[in-house]
């Protein structure tokens, strides 16, 4: 049976985020139509207020309500220090641990050949730019461990190259709380070349 | 519900929801298969780096008999070339072979010919240390792994007129399928100039193995030609963009150039 085409508007609409199928959007449209009118206007403001506050920041590309963001612009930062990730989630990411006090820059995404993404759809430039205004002394290339990871920090190594910057990768191999047994040979290739003196 | 397990190389490996992955294997036994590897993405995650491009694994899926998409239930690998990730220039090689495998090759169409084929390609590219003898090596195999798709350039004999000679032939028209005769490029407006020497190169690296393709002594000159001639084939044949040709072109960029 065709429901209310408001209901049935949600339902599409809902079914359109990710990870949503057609059962769970149809649940939250129950849900959200069976919640007080406050309840449901509170969440249609939060959505409203994100797309219209929320933009990138002029300088490191992360997201932010202020330009340039609170991290770029606080003096307690080591602006020498620009960690590289490929999306702003990774920024809350790193944020969280709490032990990186220098700054960030967000590719927007990773090179992928096959995907034909090239560094004209990326921030590199702007990276590269960043470097060349000078007082930087390193640059963390913090992309995925994966192919296109990889190869983006070969080519922000190699971008980078004239310009006397310190290009460093953060280090790739075994989880906390993992085992041995259980690791992979590419995973624990990567844990032996990066191993560290103790 | 089947059960395929085969040796396999990993085409490509793309994220798919929040943390699944959607990876394409070219399989030794069925041809191309996509198979879902679920929470691949997480740190933990029992894939962990297995399901990372050029691996050559052990792996099993299931599936519905005519299933697209497969379940992955079991990979291993069972030899990494790690020399195809030191540089950006063997990694974008290594990739355009990936790509073209993957657009030529049909789902659960068996090609062990080809297999072997990009197998024994990548292990020669990982040994190469020389671009100009990688680009050799790259469209050697584009011209091997469309011999064994049935899309083989003829080489020995004008393919507009059909009169034999090696030092005849002076040119190549994708759209007539390979070598020319002087008189058949002059009549032919996409006909491209190759030299006879490209035209040799070319011969010889369909006849020998991949193994000793890396010990042609091609000049960069000669090694252009052959690239456009494939190209040219490749384009009125496969009809499909390569998009890996655009990373070609940026790992051939100056050091220091950030591409825009």
């Amino acid at each position: 049976m065709k429901g209310p085409k408001s209901l049935d508007d949600l339902t599409q609409t809902l079914q359109e985020l990710p990870g949503v199928g057609r059962k769970t959007a149809e649940r939250l449209a129950f849900h959200i139509l069976k919640s007080p009118v406050k309840d449901a206007k509170r969440l249609s403001d939060a959505i409203t207020a994100v797309k219209e506050k929320v933009a990138l920041c002029s300088v490191c590309f992360s997201i932010t309500e202020s330009d340039p963001c609170a991290l770029c612009s606080d003096p307690e930062r080591d602006k020498s220090v620009i960690c590289v990730v490929e999306e702003p989630h990774d920024v809350f990411s790193l944020e969280k641990v709490g032990e990186f006090r220098g700054v960030y820059h967000v590719l927007m995404g990773a090179l992928s050949p096959l995907e034909g993404i090239g560094p004209e759809e990326l921030k590199i430039a702007e990276l590269a730019a960043r470097v060349k205004h000078g007082g930087v002394r390193e640059v963390i290339v913090a992309t995925n461990p994966n192919m296109e990871g990889e190869a983006t920090a070969m080519y922000i190594s190699r971008t980078l190259a004239p310009l006397q910057v310190l290009v460093t990768r953060i280090a790739r191999g075994l989880p906390m709380g993992g085992d041995l047994e259980y690791a992979d040979e590419m995973t624990l290739s990567k844990a032996l070349s990066g191993r560290l003196k103790i | 519900m089947p059960l395929y397990e085969s040796a396999a190389i990993i085409l490509r490996s793309m994220r798919l929801g929040d943390s699944d992955k959607l990876v394409t294997f070219f399989t030794y036994k069925y041809g191309k298969m996509k198979a879902v590897a679920k929470g691949a993405v997480k740190t933990k995650s029992r894939y962990g780096g297995r399901l990372e491009p050029f691996n050559l694994v052990n792996m099993i899926a299931f599936g519905k008999e005519k299933a697209e998409l497969l379940s992955l239930n079991t990979c291993d690998i069972q030899q990494m070339i790690p020399a195809l990730c030191a540089n950006l220039d063997t990694m974008a090689r290594a990739w355009a072979c990936a790509e073209f495998v993957d657009h030529l090759q049909r789902d659960r169409d068996e090609n062990k010919e080809g297999f072997r084929l990009l197998v024994s390609t990548w292990r020669e590219l990982a040994r190469e240390k020389s671009n100009a003898r990688q680009d050799l090596l790259l469209r050697i195999f584009q011209l091997k792994y469309l011999e064994t798709a049935g899309l083989k350039p003829e080489l020995e004999k004008c393919s507009g007129c059909g009169q034999k000679g090696g030092g005849q032939l002076s040119g190549f028209s994708a759209r007539r399928g390979g070598a020319v005769c002087r008189g058949c490029f002059q009549a032919d407006p996409t006909a491209i100039r190759v030299s006879p020497g490209a035209m040799m190169f070319m011969k010889k690296g369909l006849e020998m193995p991949m193994e000793k393709v890396g010990r042609l002594a091609a000049g960069q000159s000669v090694v252009e030609e052959i690239e456009k001639a494939v190209a040219t084939f490749i384009q009125a044949h496969v009809r499909r963009e390569m998009r890996t040709d655009r990373f070609l072109r940026l790992s051939a960029l100056p050091v220091g150039d950030p591409g825009k």
